[in-house]
């Protein structure tokens, strides 16, 4: 085995440049499996990120789903979640560990004479827990705060930055929301971006109460947000939630849901749909390009056969088998293809953290990737190698001998 | 007497290019026994490159019965016939045939390459270099066959054929390629291999060559029609030597 090895590399070595572009075509189809599959699973890991940082078993519930005259408005259009809404769930649905609901406005923020322009969220105390959100300086609001629409806020880490410099603990400072003043009492933690890609600390936390009574006179939520006691209780909590609003909501069992229990699960579906139809696309174009790389192969094998007639009749001469010249060159076309697996997966190792530089894209080359093109890249040798190898095999000794 | 190395009895060759049947061979019965140095002669056409192809197993007789060292060859397959080539029969040809690029060394390993059951490479090498060295090519072993003039190029080829130590030596045209004292130098060869028992089988139209072996049959239009011993046979040893004076004489005049 060692021996056809040695005959095989040399024979490659002997026409480097015919080999080397021989092999570009598989070159090219691997790196474009490398990066392309490294761009699925690294947005994917990046999604998967996001939708964590919204916090563990969480479910949403969103308000809307309006439809009007055959229009549908889509989820959160129409607010229709009712205060009582959030207390049935809160007191009626089993192994839940928070809830909170929220209602948003933005508006002019001051503090001194910086000012600028913010998401306010209304949330309950157990927003943060909810979110596994932390303060890192003062303290969350109180349900006391809530029931009493008190004017206290936590800042978000940007905000704070925004409104009162890098590094300054904002907690006692009054801010003036629609020049309405609120108490800084919790400076939050930095959380990073969002699943859609938004600044996730760039917003100021109320009591949903505040919001509603003092800031936008909103009486219904356009979302709710529920944290399951466990990742296993998440359908238990979605099928509970659906059929109480559904009761609350009176819908009858032939009409639609006017709202929608969404879990990160189905968030992260949702995001990853597109990374798969693109990862699809990708490993279409790859798979003709790999295609093309072996026919590339196989083309030139039969032109290696045809040059080397006289070297096959001397070896059939002296005793070799048709399956010795079979594998001799099944070999060198195996040796060629992984060669170019090699340089390829090598190329897309290069290629896909720059693509993550300049392109800012994403990547995450995983191992099963790299296993799957090196095979995929070996099969491609063998299939169309071996129509050549065949050839040269069943080369007539006395014609190959006299084959000038 | 012992098994003839090559018995061939009504040995028959027939190949059809398109509608028209070519009877290259027609009815050859031969016997070649361990020991013998015989010269196939005759023009060209005559079937004896055919004969040449059938007792290397290269090709297979249409009718008649083939006997190699006692196996029937009609009835082998391919792969059959290549290990027949591998273990019993020692090519040497015309252009030389090695493989280009190659060291002298490594040519000769090839037939052992193909070898069942495989030898321990260090042992290959160990066999192709006494091969080389019979030959007179110890001390060109690395060189490869570009590097190697025409009669080295042939030593090289003899010390293949003899390196899985077969039963017979097939040559075709050994010296086609040659100039006469080369020609000379690698019958000297094959004389010496005879001498030590070694059975030789070889193709030729020059007579001078014919001369060194033992026995001549001439062929043509496909039938034997003589087979005798060599009158007047030369010794290598003695022509070279002729030779030599010559050159001398020449110089000194």
């Amino acid at each position: 085995m060692i021996a056809v090895l040695k005959i095989a590399l040399r024979a490659l070595r002997r026409n480097i440049l015919r080999s080397f572009l021989t092999m570009l075509g598989i070159i090219v189809g691997i790196s474009a499996v490398i990066v392309g599959v490294s761009m699925g699973t690294g947005a994917k890991a990046e999604v998967d990120k996001r939708i964590a940082s919204m916090g563990q078993n969480l479910l949403t519930v969103l308000s809307g789903n309006m439809s009007r005259g055959g229009v549908r408005g889509g989820f959160g259009t129409s607010p229709n979640l009712n205060p009582s809404d959030y207390e049935a769930i809160r007191k009626e649905v089993a192994g839940i560990t928070a809830a909170s609901p929220e209602v948003r406005t933005s508006g002019q923020i001051a503090a001194g004479n910086q000012n600028t322009s913010v998401q306010v969220s209304g949330v309950s105390a157990e927003y943060l827990a909810a979110r596994s959100w932390n303060v890192q300086s003062g303290d969350n609001f109180t349900e006391t705060d809530v029931r009493n629409a008190n004017k206290v806020c936590l800042l978000g880490a940007t905000t704070a930055k925004t409104l009162f410099g890098e590094n300054i603990d904002p907690v006692g400072q009054v801010i003036r929301i629609k020049s309405a003043p609120f108490t800084v009492v919790g400076w939050l933690e930095a959380k990073g971006s969002g699943s859609f890609g938004q600044d996730q600390d760039d917003v100021i936390l109320v009591p949903y109460t505040s919001v509603m009574k003092r800031l936008s006179g909103d009486t219904r939520f356009r979302s709710i947000f529920v944290q399951a006691e466990s990742p296993e209780a998440i359908p238990d909590v979605q099928q509970q939630i659906t059929e109480l609003l559904r009761q609350r909501h009176q819908i009858t069992a032939d009409k639609d849901d006017d709202f929608m229990v969404r879990t990160q699960q189905e968030t992260s579906d949702f995001f990853n749909a597109n990374n798969r139809i693109m990862t699809i696309l990708i490993g279409f174009f790859a798979g003709i390009s790999l295609v093309v790389g072996g026919i590339g192969i196989m083309n030139i094998m039969l032109v290696s056969v045809t040059e080397r007639t006289r070297e096959i009749g001397i070896r059939l001469a002296v005793g070799a088998r048709g399956r010795d010249v079979l594998r001799q060159f099944l070999t060198e076309a195996v040796l060629l293809s992984i060669t170019g697996g090699a340089l390829g997966i090598a190329t897309g190792y290069w290629l896909a953290p720059l693509l993550t530089k300049f392109a800012g894209f994403p990547t995450l080359i995983s191992q099963t990737s790299v296993l799957l093109a090196f095979t995929v890249s070996a099969i491609i040798g063998i299939v169309f190698g071996f129509f050549p190898a065949l050839k040269a095999a069943r080369l007539d000794p006395i014609d190959a001998l006299r084959y000038e | 007497m012992s098994t003839p190395v090559i018995q061939l009895e009504d040995f028959r060759k027939t190949y059809i290019s398109g509608e028209v049947q070519v009877h290259a061979v027609r009815g050859v019965t031969l016997a070649i026994h361990p020991g013998e140095f015989v010269a196939i002669m005759g023009a060209s056409g005559s079937g004896k490159s055919t004969m040449m192809n059938t007792l290397g197993c290269l090709d297979r007789p249409t009718s008649g019965r083939f006997l190699l060292d006692g196996v029937n060859v009609i009835d082998l397959n391919r792969d059959e016939l290549a290990d027949l080539r591998n273990h019993k029969i020692g090519f040497v040809f015309q252009g030389f045939n090695l493989l280009s690029r190659t060291t002298a060394v490594e040519n000769v390993e090839l037939p052992m390459l193909y070898t069942r059951p495989a030898l321990p490479h260090r042992e290959q090498r160990e066999r192709a270099m006494k091969a080389l060295e019979m030959v007179g090519l110890g001390d060109r072993a690395d060189h490869t066959s570009s590097q190697l003039s025409g009669g080295q190029q042939q030593r090289v080829a003899i010390a293949r054929a003899l390196v899985n130590e077969p039963k017979l030596l097939l040559a075709d045209e050994p010296t086609g390629n040659l100039d006469s004292r080369t020609s000379i130098e690698i019958m000297g060869i094959f004389q010496r291999l005879n001498d030590q028992g070694m059975t030789i089988a070889m193709v030729t139209h020059e007579l001078d060559i014919a001369r060194y072996c033992r026995r001549v049959v001439v062929m043509r239009d496909g039938l034997v029609r003589s087979d005798e011993p060599t009158r007047d046979r030369l010794l290598a040893s003695e022509e070279l030597a002729h030779l030599d004076a010559e050159q001398k004489a020449v110089q000194l005049a």
